[in-house]
């Protein structure tokens, strides 16, 4: 199905193409969200996307392989809407609005810590956690899609794992340090 | 003590938050524009199509919408009125894709028109392009009156330079996945060839082109293996006698800048770790000995820019952009002088988001660019000693950065628009005559006339 509309989309065919677009906008819009923070900014990127899929479709070689070559545009969509916007730096406060983990152990504070933790990190490495934790891609497909060497795949998760990690500690040590002050 | 697996667990229950659908008033926007927007043809083809009717009323359209924009912006040169960040760009066409097309009439869309004799000269301008969502681009010519636009290569990285006598273009290609290497070729396209690469894990990438031509230094690394990076120096030919020139362990690589006017001696960029362009500024002596470090404590350069570092045309001086800490809004800079032989970098210009420094070919100006009070970004000149900082004021309101000499100094390339949707314009040295050159907003990621 997918293919028989990347087939026809690459011909020039513009109804297939919005078919092929309604059947992956759901996906593209919960990965620029989750790389970028922000619901106007994921819009925008992943309208972007789109639209550079569209332009560069017959440039795709192997129409199989769409979903991961539209992944790769998607990503590079959102390092430019990141760019462009540099609204995170502005709202870094900003939470989304309805949190809604099933994850019991995911506490407020949890929420808190990893939301300053990952607005903190280049784009770069919140794709590859995206692709990797969301996505549950294994390092070596994360590699692939986003277009990087293995090596860069494994050095930005490892950093941005460390990053976050550091952030939770950070936060829950002030506590302790706190406790241990003299009266 | 946070465990790995807890947080991998945390992660992964926050980044399960967020919204899973996308509005279909994004969907409606993307259907609409699609209708207006051309496809891009494989590669090897786009060069050699004629225009068709389609392409030919969305470049009219296009024409209209820059004329009209830029006639919008012709009452607006004031410097510090321009709206922040957007001034004059002209409104991206409809139809941005680099298929050859005539090139649109340059007069029509320049803020000031020309008057007769200040038309620049057909002098030829190599530039590389690329979309700013992709990775790789085109490296085009065009002439600094405006015309002859011709793709020369496609679908390669869209860093490109001059031989010093102008004779041919150096580039970089993937002979492999894993691999980079340099390609030679005419200014047409012609006579392609690619440097051979010594064994399957190194690459060596274009970096500077000696005085004389006869040798280039290379960008260096190993891949997949951990090896070192570093600048090698071989033949301009065949890549024969290939001798390291710098050492590093570790992420980062150096990045071959400029030969000395001398040939003696290689000015490069130290990037501090693979995911960034900023670094440190070298000098190096080209046989390896007097390395020293140019960029004051706290101080970095980036080559994201294109125009970061250059040398005095007696090649005694070098001047540089340095960048500071980030702000939220600004980044705190300078424009630096240092001399080759020593002695500490001297700031002769401040500002905010200064990211290139250009000597004069007569050595008399210091071209540089820098964001102004109302938010928007233009080119400056100054002398060397730091008096007569002069704004270019046209370059204001169409939001500059990152000029580059004629040969004779006569007028300045450089890219105007938002980041990542600019275009090339080219300007009398005096600041006067501004005239669009391109018209396919994009990211101009290197740029120059002939020598």
């Amino acid at each position: 199905m997918q293919r028989a509309l990347v087939d026809r989309a690459k011909q020039g065919d513009e109804e297939a193409f919005g078919a092929l677009a309604r059947s992956v906008g759901d996906r593209c819009m919960a990965i620029a969200f989750r790389i970028l923070r922000d619901t106007d900014m994921a819009e925008d990127a992943v309208q972007t996307a789109l639209i550079t899929a569209w332009r560069q479709l017959p440039t795709l070689r192997d129409p199989d392989r769409f979903e991961p070559w539209l992944n790769r545009v998607l990503v590079n969509a959102c390092y430019a809407e990141a760019r462009r916007g540099r609204r995170w730096l502005a709202n870094v406060h900003a939470l989304p609005a309805e949190p809604a983990s099933n994850d019991e152990a995911m506490t407020v504070q949890n929420r808190d810590q990893l939301e300053r933790g990952f607005r903190r990190l280049p784009p770069e490495q919140r794709a590859v956690l995206v692709f990797h934790h969301v996505l549950g891609l294994t390092l070596p497909e994360v590699a692939d899609q986003l277009g990087i060497p293995l090596g860069t795949a494994k050095s930005r998760l490892h950093y941005a794992s460390a990053a976050l990690r550091a952030a939770i500690e950070a936060d829950d040590r002030q506590p302790r340090i706190s406790l241990e002050r003299p009266a | 003590m946070t465990q790995p697996a807890d947080t991998d667990r945390l992660v992964r229950a926050f980044l399960d938050e967020g919204p899973n659908e996308l509005p279909d008033r994004v969907l409606n926007v993307v259907q609409a524009e699609i209708h207006l927007t051309h496809q891009l043809t494989p590669r090897g083809l786009r060069r050699f199509l004629p225009m068709t009717p389609r392409s030919l009323a969305a470049t009219v359209l296009a024409a209209a919408l820059v004329i009209a924009a830029v006639a919008a912006i012709t009452g607006q040169l004031n410097p510090g009125s321009g709206p922040a960040g957007i001034g004059g760009r002209p409104t991206p066409s409809p139809s941005s894709g680099p298929t050859a097309v005539p090139t649109p009439a340059p007069t029509s869309a320049s803020p000031s028109a020309s008057p007769a004799g200040l038309i620049p000269p057909a002098i030829p301008i190599v530039f590389g392009r690329a979309d700013p969502t992709g990775d790789l681009g085109t490296i085009d010519t065009i002439s600094a009156s405006g015309t002859d636009l011709l793709e020369v290569h496609s679908e390669v990285p869209t860093v490109v330079t001059w031989s010093p006598d102008g004779s041919h273009l150096m580039y970089a290609v993937e002979p492999s996945p894993n691999q980079i290497a340099t390609g030679i070729s005419d200014p047409d396209g012609s006579n392609e060839r690619t440097l051979p690469l010594p064994d399957k894990v190194r690459s060596l990438g274009p970096g500077a082109w000696s005085p004389d031509g006869s040798d280039i230094a290379f960008e260096g690394w190993t891949y997949p293996t951990t090896g070192e990076a570093g600048i090698f120096i071989g033949s301009a030919t065949d890549a024969s006698g290939l001798r390291q020139v710098t050492s590093r362990p570790g992420p980062g690589t150096d990045v071959p800048w400029a030969f000395s006017p001398d040939g003696k001696h290689l000015l490069f960029v130290r990037r501090s770790t693979d995911e960034t362009a900023e670094g440190d500024l070298y000098v190096v002596a080209t046989d390896g000995t007097g390395l020293r470090k140019l960029n004051p404590a706290g101080i970095v350069v980036s080559q994201a820019f294109g125009s970061p570092a250059s040398w005095s045309p007696d090649g005694q001086r070098i001047a540089f952009a340095g960048l500071g800490s980030a702000q939220l809004q600004a980044r705190p800079s300078a424009v630096y002088v240092a001399p080759l032989n020593g002695g500490a970098a001297k700031a002769i210009a401040r500002g905010a988001w200064i990211t290139s420094a250009r000597w004069s070919p007569d050595g008399r100006l210091i071209l540089f660019d820098a964001a102004v009070a109302s938010g928007n970004h233009g080119l400056y000149t100054i002398q060397p000693d730091g008096s007569g900082q002069t704004l270019l004021d046209s370059t204001v309101a169409l939001g500059s950065c990152c000029g580059q000499w004629s040969a004779d100094g006569s007028w300045i390339l450089f890219q105007a628009g938002a980041d990542g949707s600019a275009d090339l314009w080219i300007i009398a040295a005096d600041g006067s005559h501004p005239r669009q050159l391109t018209h396919d907003p994009g990211s101009y990621q290197s740029y120059a006339f002939q020598p």
